[in-house]
């Protein structure tokens, strides 16, 4: 039987899998050129498109002790290109707040004062930060009559956790601590982080795609007869390359997607171990399920912070995973809750 | 020079293996007392929150005085556990909660009993602040008891075993509910009936 620990791992091996192949795509996107464009120059006597001047054919069984061997450095020029748009697009992103976010969905903080339920919310949260060791974030609430929270923020000391008045409304304190639990999972297994990298690799891969598409870069291949080896092994590298930069902007976004899916999972398993009361959760989600209206304050692009996707599509929908979807369906979610669920009652029954 | 290389690269890489096991162990001893700690600034915070329950309910409860006096005596035989507490004596400290929190079940099953009481003055409030309480305690414990085990199992496992006598890594003792928690439950029901 699983435990929600055992859960944890295999999620977490599962995300750094799909991550490192992201990384390595892009990576292939990068250096894909670079190859293309080395093994083409090596083949002619020529000076490359790209300042690449290889006089000598390149083939490596030559144990070549000759000074002009030196010449032919492989300069991933273009790899560099990539990975400095990569930097430059994570830093701009990172250094946008999370007070954006929050302001576009007319957020306000949480007040112990103003009602029972914001001052049961605040102490949940409270109580949900001592189980997991976590710093207490700041608690806005969101002015939306559709049940659902999310979690914003990058680092330590600028955590935010938002709930909308009708979670408050429509759920009871159990219910209310495994949503909370569910949201101080993301920030603790710092899937904001996480999720905020992979856009600025989506977005990378997209400019990239869109710059190939637009220049004249598809032009290359056509030049030029096949007749050495070197041009043949470019010309293959480049074909592939280019099958891959076009298919890099939907290949990417589904990578994504998928680790946002998997994230939710982990945010389940981690509530789990905090509350020790899955089922608790499980409720919440059906309740939140129920309520099929799609939460109208919060915007698309911060749909995989939710503890459930706010857009209508998503909510109601009783199919399997779909290859698009921020979330795994509900009735998963629920089920592997109850299956937590169910393993914590026959432990318990033992001991 | 070949082989001096490979060498080289295991002590590199056994010596790695090694800082980095006495790096864990230290780190998660931190943890360790840090989440202890933190239970101790839950159990105090219960205990500061009591006095505000007992004078809001005073008035209304002359009926249940047994039941105040019973709160009152286990919160200060959980103070005085709690003021020489270290994880060697989480037994005492346990027991001497496990009093207090039965007495204070019993407390807000009477506050229950009577609607009225619910409604006037703060006790509503009151009553969410002590439920709080009581799961803030309950967590603490949680997590320390989560970071304990994980601290004591990782003692025993490879390479960190190695390293254990060198960091000063004892196991810690998890904060159960013991027996003698349990049984004094009771006791303190029959002492009110």
């Amino acid at each position: 039987m699983a435990t929600f620990f055992d859960l944890q791992e295999k999620n977490r091996k599962k995300t750094r899998l799909i991550v490192v192949c992201f990384v390595l795509f892009l990576i292939w996107l990068g250096l894909g050129l670079d190859l293309a464009l080395y093994y083409w120059s090596g083949g002619n006597v020529r000076t490359g498109s790209y300042g690449y001047r290889y006089r000598h054919h390149y083939t490596s069984s030559a144990p070549s002790t000759s000074p002009v061997k030196k010449e032919k450095h492989f300069r991933p020029i273009f790899t560099l290109i990539v990975g400095m748009a990569g930097v430059g697009l994570a830093w701009w992103s990172m250094s946008n707040a999370a007070g954006t976010v929050l302001g576009a969905m007319l957020a306000r903080p949480a007040d112990r004062n103003r009602s029972p339920g914001e001052q049961t919310l605040l102490n949940v949260v409270e109580e949900m930060c001592i189980a997991s060791s976590m710093t207490m974030p700041k608690v806005w609430i969101i002015p939306d009559p559709d049940p659902n929270a999310l979690a914003v923020g990058l680092k330590e000391g600028d955590y935010h956790i938002a709930v909308t008045e009708g979670l408050l409304r429509v759920l009871n304190r159990d219910e209310i601590q495994g949503v909370v639990a569910h949201e101080i999972a993301h920030l603790k297994n710092q899937d904001t982080r996480l999720m905020t990298a992979l856009a600025v690799l989506v977005g990378l891969a997209a400019l990239i795609s869109e710059f190939v598409g637009r220049s004249r870069l598809l032009g290359i291949g056509s030049s030029g007869g096949g007749e050495s080896d070197d041009r043949k092994i470019g010309g293959i590298i480049f074909a592939l390359w280019l099958v891959s930069v076009i298919l890099a902007p939907f290949v990417t976004q589904l990578m994504a997607l998928m680790v946002s899916r998997e994230r939710e999972y982990l945010a389940d398993a981690s509530a789990a171990q905090f509350t020790r009361n899955p089922e608790a959760l499980a409720q919440a989600l059906e309740k939140i399920a129920a309520a099929v209206s799609p939460t109208a304050l919060v915007k698309p692009a911060s749909a995989h912070l939710c503890i459930a996707s706010p857009t209508a599509a998503d909510v109601g929908s009783d199919a399997g995973t779909s290859w698009f979807a921020t979330h795994p369906p509900m009735r998963m979610r629920i089920h592997r809750l109850m299956t937590i669920g169910r393993t914590l009652q026959e432990r318990e029954a033992r001991v | 020079m070949m082989v001096g290389i490979v060498f080289l690269v295991i002590v590199v890489a056994i010596l790695f293996l090694l800082v980095s096991a006495y790096n864990r162990l230290i780190s998660l001893k931190g943890q360790t007392d840090n989440a202890w700690k933190q239970i101790d600034v839950q159990l105090k915070r219960r205990h500061d929150l009591i006095p505000n329950l007992i004078n809001a309910a005073k008035g209304a409860m002359q009926f249940e005085r047994e039941t105040l006096e019973a709160v009152v005596a286990a919160r200060n035989s959980a103070v005085n556990a709690c003021a020489s507490a270290t994880p060697a004596t989480a037994g005492q400290v346990a027991a001497a909660e496990g009093v207090l929190s039965a007495a204070l079940t019993r407390f807000m099953a009477v506050v229950e009993a009577y609607p009225d009481l619910k409604a006037t003055g703060n006790i509503g409030q009151l009553q969410e602040e002590l439920a709080s309480t009581e799961n803030k305690v309950a967590f603490a414990r949680q997590a320390y008891n989560d970071t304990a085990t994980i601290y004591n199992v990782t003692q025993r496992q490879f390479p960190t075993v190695l390293m254990a006598g060198m960091a000063g890594a004892a196991p810690a003792q998890l904060w159960e509910i013991t027996d003698e928690a349990d049984r004094a439950v009771p006791v303190v029901d029959l002492s009110m009936k």
